[in-house]
């Protein structure tokens, strides 16, 4: 990653904190997010990818704990990318967050995954990280009926009775 | 809350915008959010069934069940800036919203809105029964 993006990434995370998420209990307006959306991804270099590693990077480095408030956040902020920024969402580069997932995320970061990482970019492992990440949370079926078909891939399922 | 809620009309119905559709709190027949990678679709005006809840400002505060999410101070101050028809009047493109639980509801949308509403007839800067219509949905 170069400087720039790496300067980026670091405004996304402290955007996130200026809207209290290192609390577990966010407070946004759609306003808010929208002007947020508007701003990296016009700033020099930067794109709706350092929107989604900064925000994974925030609820790494606060330790964010998967509480309501903070399923609803992730929930916007997948719908408002994907929606509003289409054409960048679709040809979004996602190798980072399944090196990420390799090394094992909290039920926070799978959940944001969970929406975020699309079926045809998310590898084996990814799916079986992400229904793992969320087992024993409110969001279990969630993810069960989410991940609906991503389940019935052989090769999650020779992951999910191997491991 | 069941027996205030009236049908929304075709008209108003029809300027509801996408985005305001994807407030849908249930998700598709497989159990998938819409409007996310894996349920890129728009939920139908059928699915999303939008109602109108027509409340007193002076019941809002006992109605409401939950919310999305806390007051973002910058936000509160511009909402606290608009007048009272300004604050009041119900936006097709962004209307307050909300989705039945129990007897009252969960706020969807128009968090800082309905919580300056209820700051003005708290100090009674706004009569409690002034009519406030909110949209309900599924």
């Amino acid at each position: 990653m170069t400087d720039n993006g790496q300067d980026l990434v670091h405004g996304v995370m402290l955007w996130f904190k200026r809207i209290e998420l290192d609390t577990s209990d966010p407070k946004w307006s759609s306003g808010a997010l929208d002007c947020f959306f508007k701003e990296i991804t016009s700033a020099p270099g930067g794109s709706l990818r350092d929107v989604y590693q900064g925000f994974d990077a925030a609820l790494k480095a606060y330790s964010i704990e998967l509480t309501d408030t903070v399923a609803n956040l992730i929930k916007d902020v997948v719908v408002q990318g994907f929606t509003q920024h289409r054409s960048a969402y679709d040809s979004m580069d996602w190798c980072w967050a399944n090196e990420e997932l390799l090394h094992g995320a909290s039920p926070a970061r799978c959940y944001l995954f969970l929406l975020a990482l699309p079926s045809e970019k998310a590898t084996p492992q990814s799916v079986v990280a992400i229904y793992r990440g969320v087992q024993d949370t409110p969001y279990q079926q969630e993810a069960i009926d989410t991940l609906s078909d991503d389940l019935e891939n052989p090769e999650v399922q020779k992951l999910l009775v191997c491991q | 809350m069941q027996n205030i809620v009236k049908p929304l009309s075709e008209e108003e119905a029809a300027r509801l915008s996408e985005n305001v559709r994807f407030r849908i709190v249930k998700r598709d027949a497989k159990g998938k959010p819409f409007g996310t990678p894996r349920n890129p679709r728009v939920p139908a005006v059928e699915e999303f069934n939008p109602q109108i809840g027509e409340l007193n400002a002076g019941d809002l505060a006992g109605a409401i069940r939950g919310r999305k999410h806390g007051i973002f101070p910058e936000q509160a101050e511009n909402i606290r800036k608009m007048s009272n028809d300004e604050l009041l009047r119900f936006r097709p493109e962004d209307p307050i919203s909300g989705n039945i639980q129990g007897d009252g509801f969960n706020i969807t949308g128009g968090h800082h809105r309905l919580n300056e509403i209820i700051r003005r007839v708290e100090a009674g800067e706004l009569p409690a029964d002034t009519k406030v219509r909110i949209l309900i949905h599924d």
